[in-house]
């Protein structure tokens, strides 16, 4: 999940983006979860990085 | 004959110079596959900066196609993705036509070929294509997804959801897309 996830937001720098990076992030994977539900977790996520 | 010989220059030097492009792009695509993970940007929840009601609003209603509804993309973030082109690496996105489980590599954007991101759910299928090591499946759904860019985006995600739900045994969730 870590890796798509940053996957994710290198590919929105690739584009150029250069604001709301991690909202994107966060909002793209929050509302897949809603679909697939345990795509995404939040915690897990923090988790990594601490 | 000045001028063929000139002409001849140019294009020698042209041709020098758009070859020492494509190395340097090569090489920096080298260097970011190869940087550690560290080195790289982590996906931080706790950074993002999109107010919470947005997002609630976001995730609670419906989806729409437009891409402007996702938190965070405006029309200046909508206009860049929407210019988003392939993998810059020939022989990578070659191989990744040719063999799925290529596109593990973090930047392999070969999902978008040269359309663009212009609604939600191509946006969502960059998400699940930039597959996790491993997650070869998932990369098998994601090529038949680059192959059929051009017509019935919502439903090649659909495909790919449905690919990943079956190998993850929560098919039945797959009905309720």
């Amino acid at each position: 999940m870590q890796q798509r996830c940053d996957n994710f937001l290198q590919f929105l720098i690739d584009a150029g983006i250069k604001n709301y990076r991690h909202g994107i992030v966060l909002a793209v994977a929050e509302k897949l979860n809603t679909m697939i539900v345990g795509i995404y977790d939040g915690a897990e996520l923090e988790g990594e990085h601490k | 004959m000045a001028a063929p010989l000139a002409f001849g220059t140019l294009s020698r030097s042209c041709c020098v110079r758009g070859g020492l492009v494509r190395v340097w792009e090569a090489l920096s695509h080298v260097v970011a596959w190869c940087a550690p993970s560290h080195l790289r940007p982590l996906a931080d929840p706790e950074k993002s900066r999109v107010k919470e009601g947005q997002m609630t609003t976001f995730i609670s209603g419906e989806l729409e196609q437009d891409i402007e509804s996702v938190p965070g993309i405006g029309p200046a973030a909508a206009a860049l993705l929407a210019k988003v082109g392939g993998c810059a690496v020939p022989p990578h996105s070659l191989r990744c036509v040719l063999r799925a489980h290529v596109c593990s590599f973090p930047r392999c954007h070969l999902v978008m070929t040269q359309k663009g991101v212009n609604n939600t759910y191509q946006l969502f299928g960059v998400f699940l294509g930039l597959c996790e090591t491993g997650a070869f499946v998932l990369c098998r759904a994601c090529v038949v997804f680059c192959v059929s860019v051009g017509g019935g985006w919502p439903c090649c995600v659909r495909r790919v959801v449905f690919t990943w739900l079956a190998t993850h045994d929560r098919f039945h969730r797959a009905t309720t897309l």
